[in-house]
């Protein structure tokens, strides 16, 4: 009797094991797939904080969001992410209007590739920052990436960012010393969320959130972007304004 | 004893069944056999050769003039000898009449001492050819997806994308890469290219194309996988006389400079081994080549959206 009691609760727990496996994907270290090809539903030129409310900009950021914005409006600012298609930085590149993939390889890396100005983000796995005078002799439009899987989430965490991009469409500011972390999961077979947060303590008073979120779009297959050339029919995204 | 063993049966069973769902998963598509050009983040490939390798047989490509060798600017920084321009030899029997004088005219630009600048220089994109012949100073990488390749030229963030799947889309509407689909053959990578539109330079020699412009890729590693080959196949009966093979020869960083016979590695404008570094064209849009007959870098004139 005793030894059937203890075959049961091996045989249940072995069951139990494998079922954990399939569901989160980590139990025993295998890597939950975020790869695919995804594509946003809706646009917004002004970034959304998470939790509602303004921008949370101390004094000088304000200064630099009104300066960003005085300038868009006479052109003695460029939007160059825009007008030259180099990269739109973080967080601006998320709310891409235009589809992007990411791809587990090659091994170590996690690459995502946008149609968008063709830019494309290298994510180093389970490697440490580089350090600061790397990030800052050669910083990036869309900063220096390390991420590693907790669960079903790649976090990303990115710094050494360049001075040349705006937080969004509107010119919201950030400075040198941005720093990011990104959760990004499958909220759903069909939908990928990416939840950002923005760490620059020069423009803004605390940490604060944005939530992004895409559709899985396998059947679709990244065009060539050249800037000033016509692109795909972004018509299907919502708050997408075309002039 | 029967309920030991049906609970073992279960386990086994949950687990098969756990296992079968998850063949999907990443691990156990790169465990598939095929040919393998990104190992690790780290490896990228580097030509170190501007020009085209003929076929050991058959009509291969356009050559340089053999009265004006080309010296490239990374040989001079460690010879010190006078870098030149590519010129093309005029007597490429590939060439038809047209696509002869759109190389002579650009030859003509050369000699006269000023430089004829390939559209890629000012940002523009290379098309399929001029992409294999443009990783020289700066690494070009694969990432190996299980239903695509996607191909990344470092210098300038250029992406090639090829879908691994055996046929065009009905309708290829014509674009800078055109359409490429791919299939792993033993240890090649076979892509094949249509759809490119007719504004890229096949080389460095100006070699023009037309849209009907079909390229097939053959990328497998040699030499005990220290050089990835890619053996070229281009047809084009709107350009081409015949249809022409080429070859281009990649290797790794340090095993690029050991090949090349210069004593001076350190002069090498080559960025060094290691993941790939984000570099973007459009960086300074003004400092682009004034005097010269190059196009002006792409600009939006009006912000897409």
């Amino acid at each position: 009797m005793e030894s059937f009691k203890i075959s049961v609760r091996a045989g249940s727990a072995w069951a139990a094991l494998f079922a954990l496996t399939a569901l989160s994907g980590s139990a025993y270290g295998e890597t939950p797939d975020i790869s695919g090809t995804y594509w946003a539903s809706e646009y917004q030129a002004k970034i959304q904080v998470l939790g509602g409310g303004d921008l949370p900009l101390t004094a000088d950021g304000k200064a630099a969001y009104e300066k960003n914005v005085a300038g868009l409006k006479d052109g003695s600012v460029v939007d160059s992410a825009r007008r030259y298609c180099v990269p739109d930085g973080l967080p601006r590149v998320l709310a891409t209007p235009y589809p992007f993939e990411i791809f587990q390889a090659p091994p170590g890396q996690i690459t995502i590739v946008h149609e968008l100005n063709h830019q494309v983000r290298v994510i180093a796995l389970d490697q440490p920052m580089p350090s600061e005078k790397e990030l800052t002799t050669l910083p990036y439009y869309n900063g220096h990436s390390v991420g590693h899987f907790e669960g079903d989430t790649l976090v990303v965490e990115t710094a050494g960012f360049n001075e040349k991009t705006f937080v969004d469409a509107t010119g919201a500011p950030h400075s040198d010393e941005m720093r990011t972390v990104e959760r990004i999961r499958r909220v759903s077979p069909t939908q990928l969320e990416d939840v950002v947060t923005i760490h620059d303590p020069m423009y803004y008073t605390r940490d604060w959130q944005a939530r992004f979120v895409y559709a899985l779009r396998n059947d679709v297959w990244l065009d060539d972007y050249v800037c000033g050339e016509r692109h795909r029919d972004l018509s299907a995204v919502a708050g997408v304004r075309r002039p | 004893m029967p309920r030991p063993a049906a609970n073992l049966t279960i386990g086994v069973l949950t687990g098969a069944f756990c296992l079968a769902a998850g063949s999907s998963h990443p691990a156990f598509a790169q465990g598939a056999a095929r040919p393998d050009f990104a190992p690790n983040a780290s490896i990228g490939w580097y030509s170190y050769n501007r020009l085209f390798i003929a076929p050991a047989s058959g009509a291969g490509p356009v050559q340089q003039d053999p009265a004006h060798p080309y010296v490239s600017n990374d040989e001079f920084r460690v010879t010190g000898k006078q870098p030149t321009s590519q010129l093309a030899d005029l007597s490429a029997p590939i060439l038809q009449p047209w696509a002869k004088e759109v190389v002579r005219k650009r030859n003509e630009i050369v000699l006269s001492g000023k430089p004829a600048n390939p559209p890629w220089a000012s940002c523009w994109p290379a098309g399929v050819t001029g992409f294999l012949l443009r990783p020289m100073t700066q690494a070009m990488y694969f990432i190996q997806g299980p239903k695509e390749v996607v191909i990344i030229l470092s210098s300038k963030q250029e992406v090639r994308h090829v879908h691994l799947t055996d046929k065009h889309s009905a309708n290829v509407k014509t674009s800078w890469f055109g359409e490429s689909i791919g299939h792993y053959e033993g240890d090649s990578l076979v892509v094949d290219t249509i759809g490119l539109d007719d504004r890229t330079w096949i080389d460095g020699f100006g070699t023009p194309h037309t849209k009907q412009l079909h390229i097939i890729e053959r990328f497998h590693l040699i030499e005990d996988g220290k050089v990835l080959e890619a053996n070229i196949h281009v047809e084009d009966p709107g350009a081409f006389t015949m249809p022409w093979d080429a070859i281009q020869h990649y290797r790794q960083y340090e095993a690029a400079v050991r090949a090349m016979p210069i004593e001076r590695l350190a002069q090498l404008a080559s960025a060094p081994e290691g993941p790939m570094q984000e570099m973007v064209c459009a960086d300074n849009p003004n400092s682009f080549l004034p005097g010269t007959d190059a196009l002006p870098p792409p600009r939006a004139n009006t912000p897409d959206f």
